[in-house]
């Protein structure tokens, strides 16, 4: 029979095996619930993507309700953005605005994020002259100047495509070209990753070379993936809202809130109706801002050096 | 170190040529030629289809290729067909303007980011870093379209102390001393957008890139050591922080030349970014394609020079 | 960190609060101002700015203001000779420096500029003019009938890649001379020191205006048969010389050229010593305006924000005069659901035209059914006016057997829909303004459009090109006589990169234009004309949407800008006076 004692041991050994071991991830959650700043970001975004998501229903006017009657009008009670051109309710036209510029943002990053990976994962491993081959095409891709290439696909795709599928283009435009960093970066980890003890397990072993990369490095990199890819849909958005600004992204009549904010171009607009092109620039400013503040907190975080 | 940048000159040439052929196909793909719009109404199809001809266009692309490459290495860039004259003398006057405003904005963007970005990783969470954090933040955060836009609101129009626009006065014939002054007013806002651009990004990476090295052990051991603080922080620090200040001002030379479509767009200055924007929508193929090689050649030597000066800077960087 | 919080926060609602308050000072039009009269066809008269003189005028305090007009204007490329100019812009410039044989007056009728008379002879073939003998070149050397001969056939020169050489190539001897080994053009004679004729191998009424190019120097300008780069080099060094009203000075690309008064010019005085073309866009116009930096503007557009700001600036007076261009949607006619010329009138009663109009321009437009110009001495008034009608649209559809069969929402027939894809351009407040508005109205007669943005040289290239589209929009400038409507609408300009991009082929209305072209009796064709634009409004092979306003706007202290339809700033740019 179990003395007292015994027992007493019994329940606490009981207890702690109970007790969980932290993992690097909630630790880093805990460090990321501590950041107030980066917290409000992830606020105002999760605010921002509900708006989007709901606009439809949000909203009591529908996106193309013209309004002959309600033409230029200021702010109101009834129209909390004021109105357009063609009587069309502003705030609605905003918050389907936040559609376009948060899926451009989201599809432009997975491209990248995809191939940055592929690209970087694959030359950081094989080295040689898989290597040499990849940072040239690395190398091709940086110095093609971003906007003409923009301009032009925008011509050429353009003109073959209505114009709701401008969007995608644009996504891909912006996607295909802003991997470069990301892979250069993967690049450099893996090369680093590649002298470990478990990258030696993993060959005698005998894996297969995709196993390891998909499987065993890539995830060591993921912190770098997630930090880079939110930085970088802070960048897809500002660089979508400034193609649809020169009029090369999408194009009214959808709105999106690079296109509003081209109003401003006339100057009467600039002058005289704010309401046109303020709350659209206050939107990516916010947007991109409390994506950065997130992306922030997050590199915090998750890179244990910077504390 | 020569033969370094002698190889790596060597290398440039391959990617130029792969770029340039890439640039060249995908401008060809765009439907539209100049020759639609800058005809006479009254012009006949055999017109159009003989200023095509003039104009080569009916070539098989890759002789249209051919044509420009055997041009361009004999240093003819070909004729603008926009502007009617030789695509040199149309560049060169933006290529001024654009170095004109960008000048001053390296200078400013550089010299300021740099001891800012030291000094808030030294001084981490004080109040001078909290306030640079939060103005890069912003900075970052900001179009700066929608930014040049408040400007001009603010500026030039409901207090009008600046130009609204142009980089001067028309019919103006002002020389010297006068002239340079009415740049300069005219300067104030396009450099106001684009610097502190450039600085809120500046700063986080100086900033950043000094955090790396200040919480690296050397500098424990320097400090334990009883080295005075400035020793520790800018022999050992900075020294070593300057590695991605290096290639952060490699890359960044590009935009001496290739200016700022968007602040250019919003402020009407007449430099690089508005003829290239100019030249893609008006398919004129000579000018579009000297301007987007310019902006890949800048590119690529922009990276050289950071690899550069990437190995002058750190010993343990081989170059081979 | 609770602070920086607050600060942020605080920051961005101060920011929008303030911004969204500031709603400026002007006033914005009562609600009812707003709402589209159904049959308005008139100009609305509702812009009547005139300048009240007596406040301050900034453009007055201007450091060049005793002597200076600066015009504000689109930018023009800086080819300022006659042979040349290839926009409207670098025409303007081109008439202040350059004389031509002919002009037109205010009814749009051809009276001698350099010529001090003209006949017709050889069953109207050829043109004599008999030229003033006081006129001077800048420097000093007389104009004579050696330089007409020279400019015209400078342009049929075999190494001339300007665009008028459609100025000479239907003249006799042009063939020989341009491809041929003739050393002169047989059509161009010189009879005397001040004499010139010039024949045409056939006679159209309107080869007089072919003639109306500034004409250059030969001592100058001339060369050698074969060397006409001279001229473009010339000019490229901005080296001119001409006889008009104003010498040029300077051009800086992109920002203003300047000039100044010739006081031997052949017509009189010209009252302003200096001349500034300011280069503009649509964005500063106003601000120039109301900063006095210009004292004019023309072709401002005519909409409704420009309106509001020009009248509050008080030292302004707008000349609005129709404008001599029409806008309009092209009707592909191969298509097999718009060969039916039922549907295009069915469509076009389907549009509130007028709504659109009263929108986009605050009225300031008037809609218009056929390709005359309402100044022009061959309009009618008896056309259908085509007024916004639903029903009517609905009941011609039903009648041509297009009917929903498969509840989609739009009509079809034979298995084809009528849902259309309408190319147009970019960039244009006009085009996003329409969009919706024509998707509304046709969606409720059951057609369905969706449209195809892309930028202009792209679109001209599929519509003229390539031919390939449904519908796009465009807008035709017109020139003071109606035969320019040959080469847009006759069956033979039915080919790839001609003018008759919908494919209209109806041999009544090729006949009209033939025998127009070549009529002079004024009121013979006069009657045909009016045939024409009653066939083409019934035809309808565009949707005729509205023909604009131009306003020049000038500021107070210019006297004497006198413009009209026929006669742009340019016409009498001598007389206008600055005060101070």
């Amino acid at each position: 029979m179990l003395t007292v004692n015994e027992t007493a041991v019994a329940v606490d050994v009981n207890k702690a095996q109970k007790e969980s071991i932290e993992g690097p991830w909630q630790m880093a959650w805990k460090r990321f619930r501590k950041n107030k700043l980066a917290m409000l970001g992830g606020i105002i975004l999760l605010v921002l993507v509900f708006g989007a998501v709901f606009a439809p229903v949000i909203s009591p006017y529908e996106l193309d309700d013209m309004d002959y009657s309600q033409i230029n009008k200021a702010p109101s009670a009834s129209h909390w953005l004021g109105t357009d051109q063609l009587g069309r309710d502003y705030f609605t036209r905003m918050l389907h605005g936040s559609r376009v510029s948060l899926q451009v943002g989201v599809f432009a990053v997975l491209i990248s994020v995809v191939l940055g990976s592929l690209v970087g994962g694959i030359a950081g491993y094989y080295g040689g002259w898989v290597d040499n081959l990849c940072m040239r095409i690395v190398e091709i891709v940086m110095s093609f100047p971003f906007l003409p290439l923009a301009i032009t696909v925008s011509a050429v795709v353009g003109a073959r495509l209505p114009a709701e599928y401008k969007m995608y283009i644009t996504m891909m435009v912006i996607g295909f070209l802003s991997w470069t960093g990301l892979a250069r970066m993967i690049r450099g980890q893996i090369l680093s990753l590649r002298e470990q003890e478990f990258m030696q397990a993993a060959k005698a072993l005998g894996l297969s070379d995709k196993r390891i990369i998909l499987k065993h490095l890539l995830p060591n990199t993921v912190a770098y993936i997630i930090v880079s890819a939110t930085l970088g849909m802070a960048g897809a958005i500002m660089t979508e809202s400034a193609l649809s600004f020169l009029g090369l992204g999408v194009a009214p009549p959808t709105p999106t809130w690079g296109n509003m904010v081209q109003n401003a171009r006339d100057f009467y607009i600039l002058t005289n109706r704010p309401w046109l092109w303020v709350p659209p620039g206050i939107a990516i400013f916010l947007t991109v801002m409390s994506i950065n503040l997130l992306g922030d907190g997050l590199r915090d975080a998750l890179d244990p050096k910077t504390k | 170190m020569s033969k370094y940048i002698l190889k790596r000159l060597l290398h440039m040439i391959p990617v130029i040529l792969v770029i340039s052929i890439l640039i060249f196909g995908i401008i060809k793909l765009a439907p539209g030629s100049p020759v639609g719009t800058n005809l006479d109404p009254r012009a006949t199809p055999e017109q159009k289809q003989l200023e095509r001809t003039r104009l080569g266009l009916d070539e098989p692309l890759y002789v249209q290729y051919g044509l420009w490459l055997s041009r361009v290495v004999q240093g003819d860039l070909g004729k603008s067909f926009l502007y009617q004259k030789p695509v040199k003398d149309v560049i060169g006057p933006y290529l001024k303007n654009t170095f004109i405003l960008n000048i001053p904005v390296f200078i400013l963007a550089f010299g300021i980011s740099i001891p800012v970005g030291i000094h808030s990783a030294v001084k981490r969470y004080s109040v001078f870093d909290n306030f640079w954090t939060v103005f890069s933040l912003i900075g970052i955060s900001l179009p700066s379209f929608f930014f040049g836009l408040l400007l001009i609101y603010f500026f030039a129009v409901k207090i009008q102390i600046l130009p609204i626009n142009g980089m001067i006065e028309a019919g103006s014939n002002t020389t010297g001393f006068a002239y340079a002054l009415e740049v300069t007013k005219h300067m104030v806002l396009p450099g106001l957008v684009l610097t502190i651009g450039s600085l809120a990004s500046y700063v986080r990476y100086t900033r950043n890139g000094m955090l790396e090295v200040i919480h690296q052990d050397y500098i424990r051991t320097a400090r334990a050591k009883g080295l005075n603080e400035k020793v520790v922080v800018y022999r050992h620090g900075f020294r070593n922080a300057l590695l991605p200040i290096v290639t952060l001002l490699g890359y960044s030379l590009i935009f001496l030349l290739s200016g700022a479509v968007i602040v250019e767009t919003v402020f009407n200055w007449p430099g690089m970014g508005r003829v290239l924007l100019e030249s893609v929508t008006m398919r004129d193929y000579n000018l579009m394609m000297a301007v987007m090689m310019l902006y890949a050649i800048l590119t690529l030597v922009g990276n050289l020079l950071a690899d550069i000066g990437y190995a002058l800077v750190d010993p343990r960087v081989k170059v081979d | 960190m609770k602070k920086k919080i607050t600060w942020l926060l605080a920051l961005s609602l101060v920011l929008s609060a303030a911004l969204t308050g500031c709603g400026g000072g002007a006033t914005e039009p009562a609600a009812s101002d707003n709402v589209p009269q159904e049959n308005a066809t008139e100009i609305n008269e509702a812009v009547e700015v005139v300048a009240d003189e007596t406040i301050a005028n900034p453009a007055k305090n201007r450091d060049n203001a005793a002597d200076t007009f600066v015009v504000g204007m689109h930018e023009a490329k800086g080819e300022f000779l006659s042979a040349y100019n290839s926009t409207t812009h670098d025409g303007y410039i081109n008439k202040i420096m350059y004389d031509c044989l002919i002009t037109n007056n205010k009814e749009g009728a051809p009276v001698g500029m350099l010529a001090e008379s003209f006949e017709m002879s050889n069953e109207n073939r050829t043109y004599t003019f008999k030229l003033r003998e006081d006129v001077k070149f800048w420097d000093g050397t007389p104009l004579t009938a050696k330089d007409v001969a020279f400019t015209f056939t400078a342009l049929a020169d075999p190494a001339y890649d300007g665009r008028y050489n459609t100025s000479v190539f239907e003249m006799e001897g042009y063939d020989a001379y341009n491809t041929g080994d003739a050393d002169h053009v047989s059509g161009i004679e010189v009879i005397d020191e001040y004499t010139v004729a010039i024949t045409y191998v056939t006679a159209k009424a309107d080869n007089i205006w072919q003639l109306e190019i500034g004409i250059m120097p030969e001592h100058f300008y001339g060369f050698e048969k074969g060397g006409a780069q001279k001229m473009r080099d010339l000019m490229n060094a901005n080296e001119y010389m001409g006889s008009g009203r104003y010498i040029f000075e300077r051009f800086e690309p992109k920002q203003f050229a300047t000039f100044t008064a010739n006081e031997n010019w052949y017509g009189g005085e010209v009252k302003t010593k200096n001349l500034i073309t300011k280069f503009t866009t649509p964005d500063t116009q106003m601000q120039e305006l109301q900063a006095g930096t210009i004292d004019a503007q023309i072709q401002v557009p005519a909409k409704e924000e420009n309106g509001i700001q020009l009248e509050d600036m008080g030292f302004i007076n707008v000349n609005p005069y129709l404008a001599n261009s029409y806008g309009y949607i092209g009707f592909n006619l191969r298509d097999e659901r718009l060969e039916d010329k039922e549907v295009r009138q069915a469509l076009t009663y389907g549009f509130n035209r007028n709504a659109f109009i009263q929108i986009y321009y605050n009225g300031n437009a008037a809609l218009i059914n056929t390709p005359i110009s309402k100044v022009s001495w061959a309009y009618t008034d008896e056309v259908n006016s085509y007024n916004y009608d639903m029903d009517k649209a609905n009941a011609m559809l039903d009648e041509a057997g297009w009917v929903d069969t498969n509840g989609d929402g739009t009509r079809d027939k034979n298995g084809k829909e009528l849902q259309f894809v309408w190319d147009t351009y970019t960039d244009s407040r006009y085009v996003e303004t329409m969009i919706p508005m024509l998707q509304a109205d046709w969606k409720k007669i059951g057609v369905g459009v969706e449209a195809n943005l892309m930028d202009f040289n792209t679109l001209v290239e599929k519509v003229y090109t390539e031919q390939d589209f449904d519908l796009y929009n465009m807008a035709w400038s017109l020139t003071t006589d109606p035969g320019s409507n040959h080469s847009t609408f006759h069956s033979q300009f039915d080919e790839p990169d001609g003018n008759n991009s919908v494919g209209l082929r109806n041999a009544k209305i090729d006949d009209l234009l033939e025998r127009g072209s070549i009529e002079f009796d004024q009121e013979t064709r006069k009657a045909i004309y009016k045939e024409f634009a009653l066939a083409m409004n019934e035809e309808l092979p565009y949707m005729f949407l509205s023909q604009g306003q131009d306003w020049d706007v000038v500021n107070a202290r210019v006297k004497n800008f006198n413009v009209s339809p026929y006669e742009n700033w340019t016409w009498h740019i001598e007389d206008v006076e600055v005060t101070n």
